[in-house]
């Protein structure tokens, strides 16, 4: 057992061997990783919370800590420090207080309500992506919401496979009347009516990012099922699915020990593919106003945005390179790895 | 073979009324149904959206604050409410009988019969006869196309409520799909049109998607790996990420006329048909073309990327099959066994995958229609779910589900007649 | 809130701006037989019955009348108005139905079809209120105003040459009466009297079951229709039958069957045998030949394209953003378009939070007017609304009905963190939100529907930096309204239009506080808001019932079951210089639109010089564009 384990690994390090050399992919893949991975600190690096802050010799971690009052340092405001301000105001007075801010010192949530905060600011180099209708930061908004197209992607596709797996492998693997009948199934299933479904559901509870996930699981699981069952069904005649079960296996261990390494090409090979979707599903869900609520940072509600205020060209140009360049790396990551996974070399013919 | 398909059609069968039930429990489950917004138009002023304070009220309403309940009951007739849930499904399937026509008629009293107009100046005489009501003529005879009959609910001491009635068996079965709310009219007039709109929209993106995917996934494919592959990729791509309805109204801003060049109409589906119908036959043409161009842009640019990249991986597929091999080992040409050989079982895949486009085809154009001002399908069937029109809801996701069973098939024929390895069992 | 109100809304809108005034006397059937020669008067009927030389007897009998001063002749219609020409309007719906009645037929597109193809027996003075003549010249009034008498003109015709006749009231309150015309607020409303009774050929009379001074209004602002056609059908069949076809009116205008284009258009043409075209009170009204309504769904940018180009006469600009940033392009700056801020009397509504006082938070007064003084409006309208706005600070915001004491609200946090010390809630957990004694977090739900956000994030914000945790979700519209009326929310953002009279009974009533499916929303209980309800309704007298809704308002703005919002005065609208019009450009207290319709009238200079300086490329005399009138016209009056 442990030998075919092994064997699995090293084709597992050929094809990885194999995609580092397709270049294009390859450093989509890098640079997206990284991207993503940086996305959890956003709060490190976008953020009008300090990261540091000394105030009469004592240290404060507002970031990590959470909230500070203005008054602790004897700032004159009613609620939460405004630290770009404490900092300029210590600046300026040269006290031995100091304070480091974030690297891009601004929330995806303050609006017109901080004080300097204006609305339709073009792009310049305190908001590089100038502000939106209500004076929010475009390109903090982008960036927090690149985290939640991301994950919200991700999860949903891993998810899907679950049960994708789960069911269309059952369905494959036991064939007749069972399949039949999960067949029948999953084409009633697909029939829901997906945006009744939101609207009977966020009538009642605040949809969330998990929500919204269990949503479309709801609906989107049937078309990995239908990769799986095919899988399965052509895995299932060959031979060593006979010697398997000849040496006395269970099911059960047959499909995940024996048939489903076998099946994973087709697996990984669409799961970029799957990720566009997700990514895709999200922004239109945003956009017709069924997705994450306000003032959540979206792609979505963000081109919804920028199309109302088309004569504003940066907020709708901010989304739509943002969701064209994440698309397209993850296409290339998608080629990429299609291509390291197939044993058969795509060459030129001669 | 055959037998295959005859047994796929047959299963249509119970998926068809698993669906339908199902879609009919959730719609009843959804917030503010039809009455509801009866209600709501009756009772609510102007609830409006935007800062726009004190522009006059979409709605007008009555003067007092709550409906009287008999109101209620007549609005919960005319939806059918006041029949169980799975009646409801069994008229709506018509398989039971149908009340139309209902009146409310009232015994007060010791008052034992009731002469009720029934339309045009006939009128009927109702009889109480214990816990029956009898509906007869102006001879006297027992009515054999009206009935009556006691609402036990509305009753109580003081008076009797009956409704009188006629019973049909309507429903989609004998291709009656009721009558919409919002639009009051059957709802097959509603939709014929409007699925007519969006098939031709569909129809032409599709074919115009597929004249430019093909041979764009074809050289693609085998120009793997350059530098047009890639660029093309990329601009593929960048059109696959540019949602459609965005691209549109920004193409309607910058060449609709209002704001900057005046090159083509703002929306709509052709010129108003008070024009339309004094053009000639080419001049509907051009007219036609001349309001196609943006909304068949917007409409088929993202669907450009699956097909380009479908095609090219299909080829590549089959470009390093042991056959293609094999051909050029016997010397074939390069030329021949590309387009021979392997362009003709690259589109395999593809032809199996019209039935499904089909389908996407008609339900997912809803913002496209939206911007252009187009009256299609799609936006139909959101419009309905928003103001809960249930006939056309039901009516909408019916034609879905059927075509997407028939598609399915259509696909299974298509796959097994470009590929003849293929057998069904 | 008040929207009950709207009814009586409608009638005035109907009444006020689309026909004005109705049957004059004598002039009127002198002229009516030049043009109208085939019509046969009926010289039979006597004068008792209200047939011809009933003006003689109607004082004696106790009627009254209104007979329009010359010197009010502007706002009747200005004489300079011209008949011909086409307005093309855009409309984001089409209607369900073409009818005035029934089920669907709630919309404003059928009220403005009942205006302007149909008659009610009277009309409200442009200017003054007072009752009006319209298909009926008097009407009298009980002593105990319990009952009222209509004579109708004689002169009156459908626009199938019938008579007008005191049976086409009665079977027009028969129809509405008909519950199978699906439109219960119907039989609210004229369940509130008994069949009318033909008294004479010309001559009905009503009685209403309880004393309102409302009643006269909503009778005599029911539009008649003809008891030829009504007589033939039931309430079902009305529905049926006149979905997309009219029947005969008595207005100046007509629909078509042909005009009627589903979903796409439908056209008004100006009738020329309309019996009243020669009165001076109608005179100068309904000028344009053709009306037609251009169907845009739910495409607000497409719209204003459509304008932009031409394709519409009129644009009304809705929100500030648009007017500033938008509305400067090169038509405006050539004069091509005028450009308009029209002021007038139209109430402003109500626009703002509505809480609910029924559950925690909100049931703590101290709780609301926290919120009141958190929420910097001030602020928004600088920053997000250019300043376009003006604070409101009452139910009846810039009217009469005003209470002058209201506070008037200004952003102050120091008073709300105060309160909501008072309240309980004074220490901030580590994430920054206020918690109340007894461990609860100041936390609660706001819905919305989608495109509404930027309205209300900034509010989050403010909340926010006090520690207020309202959280903000998108609700399709039908859920949100089933959620109010099962009064299933915390806090509930909420913009009503107003009324000329208004009808806070409906929305403060206490006994409407604990049921649901009302628009009681807050749950609004006061003893003596009820008693002056009870005397609103039986008080006929103007200054006594302006000094019961001031009081009223006094309360509710103690009680605070609202943070008020922004408000306005004025419409800005932009339109093709083609048009004449009357001075003051829209009704004293329509404000809008509507009153274009009926009141402007096509320019063939105007439209020639128009169409001379596009092709030139040069410039138009460019207006004012603050338009003044009405509020200089009451500075006038009242002094």
């Amino acid at each position: 057992m442990s030998e075919q384990q092994e064997i699995s690994l090293s084709i597992l390090k050929k094809r990885w061997l194999k995609f580092k050399t397709l270049k294009r992919g390859y450093y989509s893949f890098v640079l997206l990783a990284i991207l993503y991975v940086l996305s959890w600190f956003l709060p490190l690096l976008v953020n009008n919370r300090a990261l540091v802050l000394s105030y009469e010799g004592e240290m404060y971690f507002p970031v990590i800590s959470g909230y500070y009052a203005g008054s602790e340092f004897e700032q004159d405001v009613p609620g939460e420090a405004i630290y770009r301000e404490l900092q300029a105001a210590w600046e300026s007075e040269g006290s031995d207080n100091w304070i480091i801010m974030p690297v891009y010192p601004y929330s995806p949530y303050e609006d017109i309500t901080v004080a300097g905060n204006k609305m339709y600011d073009p792009p310049s180099n305190t908001h590089w992506l100038g502000t939106d209708n209500t004076g929010r930061d475009v390109f903090a908004r982008l960036c927090y919401a690149f985290n939640i197209s991301i994950s919200f992607a991700l999860v949903l596709t891993v998810l899907n496979y679950f049960i994708g797996v789960l069911i269309g492998g059952s369905m494959g693997y036991f064939g007749g009347k069972f399949d039949l009948f999960f067949q029948r199934i999953i084409e009633i299933w697909s029939s829901l009516p997906m945006l009744f479904v939101i609207i009977i559901i966020s009538s009642i509870i605040r949809p969330s990012f998990f929500l919204l996930i269990f949503i479309y699981t709801i609906v989107n699981w049937i078309g990995m099922t239908y990769l799986m069952r095919a899988e399965f069904y052509r895995e299932k005649s060959k031979d060593y699915v006979a010697a398997a079960l000849s040496m006395g296996q269970t099911n059960f261990k047959v499909m995940f020990k024996h048939i489903l390494p076998n099946a994973m090409v087709p697996i990984i090979t669409f799961f970029p593919f799957a990720v566009v979707g997700g990514i895709s599903a999200l922004v239109s869900l945003d956009y017709l106003g069924f997705g994450m609520p306000p003032p959540t940072p979206s792609w979505g509600q963000m081109l919804d945005v920028g199309l109302q205020n088309i004569t504003k060209a940066w907020m709708v140009f901010a989304p739509i390179s943002a969701l064209f360049s994440t698309l397209i790396m993850v296409v290339f990551i998608g080629e990429a790895v299609r291509e390291a996974f197939d044993p058969k070399v795509y060459s030129r013919l001669r | 073979m055959t037998t295959y398909f005859i047994r796929r059609i047959l299963l249509m069968i119970p998926t068809f009324l698993g669906s339908t039930i199902l879609i009919f429990v959730i719609l009843q489950m959804a917030p503010g149904g039809p009455l509801e917004r009866t209600i709501q138009q009756l009772q609510a002023g102007a609830m409006q959206q935007g800062e726009s304070v004190g522009s006059v009220g979409d709605i007008m309403s009555g003067g007092s604050s709550v409906l009287p309940e008999s109101a209620m009951r007549e609005l919960r007739r005319f939806y059918g409410f006041d029949k169980p849930v799975y009646q409801r499904y069994l008229i709506w399937l018509g398989v039971w009988p149908r009340e139309i026509k209902h009146r409310e008629v009232e015994f007060s009293g010791d008052t034992k019969e009731v002469s009720k107009n029934v339309g045009r100046g006939t009128y009927m005489t109702l009889r109480l006869d214990g816990e029956q009501v009898g509906v007869y003529d102006k001879d006297g005879l027992t009515s054999d196309i009206w009935k009556g009959s006691i609402d036990q609910e509305a009753s109580d001491d003081d008076k009797v409520v009956a409704t009188i009635f006629q019973t049909e068996f309507s429903g989609i079965l004998t291709g009656n799909l009721g009558t919409s709310y919002t639009y009051d009219q059957p709802v097959t007039e509603v939709m014929a049109p409007r699925f007519k709109i969006s098939m031709f929209f569909g129809l032409t993106g599709l074919f115009l998607s597929y004249i430019v995917c093909i041979p764009l996934g074809i050289r693609k494919a085998l120009n793997h790996g350059s530098a047009f592959d890639f660029l093309s990729s990329v601009v593929v791509f960048a059109a696959y990420s540019i949602p459609g309805y965005a691209l549109g109204m920004v193409l309607l801003v910058l060449l609709g006329g209002g704001s900057f060049w005046d090159i083509f109409p703002l929306g709509g589906f052709r010129s108003p048909t008070e024009v339309w119908e004094t053009l000639t036959l080419w001049g509907k043409i051009k007219d036609q073309v001349w309001h196609m161009v943006l909304p068949i842009i917007a409409w088929s640019i993202s669907s450009f990327a699956g097909l380009t990249i479908l095609m090219k991986n299909s080829l590549l597929e089959n470009i390093s099959q042991d056959y293609i091999r094999t051909a050029f080992a016997k010397g074939l040409q390069e030329k021949r066994v590309i387009w021979v050989h392997a362009i003709r079982n690259s589109i395999i895949p593809i032809a199996s995958g019209i039935g499904g486009v089909i389908g996407v085809v008609i339900a997912g154009s809803y913002l496209i229609e939206k911007v252009f001002n187009i009256d299609g399908f799609g936006k139909m069937g959101f419009q309905a779910i928003l103001d809960r029109d249930y006939p056309i809801t039901l009516g909408f996701l019916v034609i879905v589900v059927v075509i997407r069973l028939v598609s399915n098939i259509l696909s299974d024929i298509a796959l097994a007649t470009v590929d003849p390895r293929i057998r069904f069992k | 809130m008040k929207r009950n109100q709207i009814f009586v809304l409608l009638i005035l809108a109907v009444s006020l701006v689309f026909w004005s005034c109705g049957g004059g006397d004598n002039q009127a059937t002198e002229n009516a037989g030049a043009e109208t020669s085939a019509i046969v008067k009926d010289m039979d009927s006597p004068a008792e019955a209200g047939g011809y030389g009933f003006e003689k007897l109607a004082e004696e009998l106790g009627y009254s009348t209104y007979e329009m001063k010359p010197q009010e002749q502007i706002f009747f219609g200005d004489p300079r108005a011209k008949k011909g020409g086409l307005f093309r309007h855009i409309t984001t719906r089409f209607p369900a139905t073409m009818r005035t009645e029934g089920q669907n037929a709630n919309y404003v597109e059928n009220s403005t079809i009942a205006g302007l193809c149909y008659e009610s027996l009277i009309g409200t003075h442009p200017l003054t209120l007072e009752f009006i003549p319209a298909l009926a010249t008097h009407w009298k009034i009980s002593d105990d105003k319990m009952k009222f008498w209509f004579r109708i003109n004689p002169d009156a015709r459908w626009s199938d040459g019938r008579e007008v006749i005191a049976e086409d009231v009665v079977a027009t309150w028969d129809l509405h009466m008909d519950e199978t015309i699906l439109s219960p607020s119907d039989q609210l409303t004229f369940g509130k009297f008994e069949r009318p009774v033909v008294e004479g050929k010309y001559i009905v009379s009503v009685v209403a079951k309880e004393l309102s001074w409302r009643n006269f209004l909503y009778f005599g602002g029911m539009s008649i229709l003809p008891s030829y056609y009504l007589n033939q059908i039931d309430g079902s069949e009305y529905l049926k039958e006149y979905q997309f076809k009219m029947m005969p009116g008595t207005g100046p205008y007509e629909i078509k069957e042909e005009d009627i284009i589903n979903q796409e258009s439908f056209t008004l043409t100006r009738r020329t045998d309309y019996w009243g075209i020669n009165d001076p009170a109608n005179k100068y009204t309904s000028n344009f030949d053709k009306i037609k309504f251009i169907v845009v769904k739910d495409n607000n940018p497409l719209i204003f394209e459509k304008f932009k180009k031409g394709e519409a006469d009129f644009y009304t600009v809705s929100a500030a953003r648009e007017w500033v940033e938008e509305t400067d392009f090169e038509s405006v700056q050539k004069g091509w378009v005028q450009k308009h801020k029209i002021y007038s009397e139209k109430p402003a509504g109500t626009s703002g939070y509505a809480f609910n006082m029924r559950k925690w938070p909100f049931d703590d007064k101290r709780v609301r007017m926290a919120f009141t003084y958190l929420y910097n409006r001030e602020k928004m309208n600088e920053e997000m609304y250019y300043s376009e706005y003006s604070m409101m600070n009452s139910l009846y915001s810039g009217s009469v009905y005003e209470n002058p004491n209201n506070e008037k609200v200004v952003y102050s946090p120091e008073k709300a963190v105060k309160l909501l010390k008072e309240a309980g809630y004074k220490t901030r957990n580590e994430d920054g939100w206020l918690v109340h004694d007894d461990g609860r977090i100041l936390r609660f739900e706001l819905a919305i529907m989608k495109g509404l956000d930027y309205m209300v994030t900034p509010v989050q914000q403010m909340m926010k930096e006090y520690g207020i945790d309202m959280q903000i979700k998108y609700i399709d519209g039908n859920a949100n309204w089933k959620n109010l009326m099962e009064r299933n929310f915390t806090i509930f953002m909420q913009n009503w239009s107003g009324l000329v009279f208004p009808n806070p009974e409906t929305s403060l009533h206490s006994s409407l506080a604990d049921q649901d499916n009302n628009n009681n929303i807050g749950g609004f209980k006061d003893a003596r808001v009820d008693e002056l309800l009870e005397e609103y309704d039986v008080t006929f007298d103007q200054a006594r019932r302006v000094e019961i809704i001031r009081e009223i308002d006094g309360i509710y703005s103690d009680i605070h079951p609202a943070a008020w919002g922004i408000a306005r005065n004025y419409q800005r609208v932009l339109f093709w210089d083609k048009f004449g019009y009357p001075e003051y450009m829209v009704g004293r207290y329509t404000g809008d639109y509507r009153t274009v319709f009926t009141h402007w009238w096509f320019e063939d200079d105007k439209q020639k010089a128009l169409d001379e300086a596009m092709t030139n490329g040069t410039d138009l005399p460019k207006g004012e564009i603050n338009v003044m009138f009405w509020p200089d016209y009451l500075k006038a009056t009242s002094n």
